[in-house]
């Protein structure tokens, strides 16, 4: 079969390529740009293990087909951050102990900056709404949650100094 | 997953068009039900039709009369919406307990209607605000209350040439008040074991001048409780009244499941479920709110 021609923007960088109409965007991502952080778990959106910024929102890469994604801006968690510097949420996240195993770290990452980037402030509830598409089966979410709640209050310190 | 040729269509008329010539085609959507069950082979459609790139599907317009909400607007969109919070809060609460926040961003209203889920999260809202669907093809527009295309587990009664454009609700001048209720085995990511939403609107004396309630996960698709409805007709909203709404609730319910496994326990859940609809509706009354 014919691939058909695919451009994005994936972590700022434009992207062409030629994809299969029957790749999803986490196949594309894994296995033609090599952007390994991005987890696939359970594969029908249950798990949030693939969870990627999509023009903004918090999307599953299970669940939508790469050609979907002309013109599209996407955020993988290669995205976030580098290793000399680590985003604030990365940080915290390993202050907290807030990763074990880590293969929900990536997609509670971006759980949490989809949150942030329009809800700077937000509640311990509204954190918890935030990831409630994201299975962790080790930590219990209670580090999570205090990860991203101390992200929060670094948050109000910057805006009180 | 089978081979099959993708389409992405620009404007509603290429997509009609295509829809009319291509055969054993499949449209898709927000991919939240579809991307499975292509996976799974479920699915295997010659030809697909990806409507997402169609950007006139994902508009929320507020007329005068009405609400019409594009058939590719997400349930991120319409629960966020202040308008619908606003005057409908049985659909925006609706919305609101779908999936996660993945899939409220991804999932689409017109896809959770066609789809035809027992369990559609949306539906049941729709279906008590009197909501209509605007259907498309080739040979014109026609209109439909979202429970007459409906058909069954998984089935419904539009044509593959034809499109679903728009949701249409009504607005109402005078007071309306909704609410919903979802029994499900956790908060996100669940499918409703039942759900209910009750529309009631009120004339200037309180008394019930029109009354939508409809139930999800009971029978094969979410539907309106006509008997019910008629009931409150030209009734106030009184703890009597409430009273005999949940037993011929609870009745339905036991004559739609019958002997079915679920049936013991969903026809006790039922009392509850509906007596915290009609309690959120009163809080609304007592307090003088509209939505």
């Amino acid at each position: 079969m014919k691939k058909q021609s695919l451009t994005m923007t994936v972590n700022g960088e434009p992207v062409s390529l030629l994809v299969d109409s029957r790749h999803r965007l986490i196949d594309i991502l894994r296995d033609e740009l090599g952007l390994i952080g991005t987890k696939e778990g359970c594969g029908e959106g249950e798990c949030g293990a693939c969870s990627v910024i999509m023009d903004g929102k918090l999307i599953n890469a299970c669940l939508v087909m790469a050609l979907q994604c002309a013109q599209k801006n996407i955020l993988t968690i290669e995205g976030v951050g580098s290793v000399a510097k680590l985003h604030p949420l990365q940080d915290s996240f390993m202050k907290n102990g807030a990763v074990q195993c880590g293969y929900c770290t990536p997609g509670m990452i971006l759980a949490a900056k989809a949150l942030l980037d329009v809800n700077p402030k937000p509640t311990k509830e509204e954190i918890k709404v935030a990831i409630s598409g994201n299975l962790c089966r080790c930590t219990g979410y209670t580090n999570i949650v205090k990860a991203i709640e101390d992200v929060v209050k670094a948050g109000d310190q910057d805006d009180e100094q | 997953m089978k081979q099959f040729n993708y389409f992405r269509p620009q404007h509603i008329g290429e997509a009609i068009n295509l829809l009319e010539q291509l055969p054993e085609v499949r449209i898709l959507a927000g991919g939240t039900d579809i991307v499975i069950h292509l996976r799974e082979g479920k699915a295997t459609p010659q030809n697909v039709v990806d409507i997402s790139g169609l950007a006139e599907l994902t508009e929320i317009d507020i007329c005068e009369n009405e609400v019409s909400l594009g058939s590719m607007v997400t349930f991120t969109q319409v629960m966020e919406h202040p308008l619908i919070k606003e005057e409908f809060a049985c659909l925006s609460d609706a919305c609101a307990a779908a999936g996660s926040p993945q899939i409220r961003n991804q999932g689409t209203i017109g896809g959770n209607i066609v789809n035809a889920s027992p369990a559609a999260d949306s539906v049941p809202a729709l279906v008590a605000l009197g909501a209509r669907i605007v259907i498309k093809s080739a040979r014109g527009t026609e209109e439909a209350k979202v429970e007459d295309i409906l058909t069954g587990v998984g089935r419904h009664s539009l044509a593959k040439n034809q499109l679903l454009i728009s949701i249409k609700i009504p607005r109402v001048v005078d007071r309306q008040i909704s609410s919903f209720t979802k029994l499900a085995r956790r908060n996100a990511l669940t499918i409703a074991r039942m759900s209910m939403a009750a529309v009631l609107r009120l004339g200037e004396t309180g008394i019930i001048t029109r009354a939508g309630i409809s139930l999800g996960a009971v029978a094969p698709n979410p539907f309106p409780l006509t008997g019910v409805e008629e009931y409150l007709m030209g009734k106030g909203l009184t703890p009597e009244v409430i009273g005999t709404s949940v037993e011929k609730i609870a009745q339905v319910v036991q004559q739609k499941l019958g002997e079915r496994a679920s049936a013991v326990y969903k026809n006790e859940a039922i009392r509850g479920i509906a007596n915290q609809t009609f309690a959120k509706l009163q809080v609304k009354l007592e307090g003088g709110r509209i939505g």
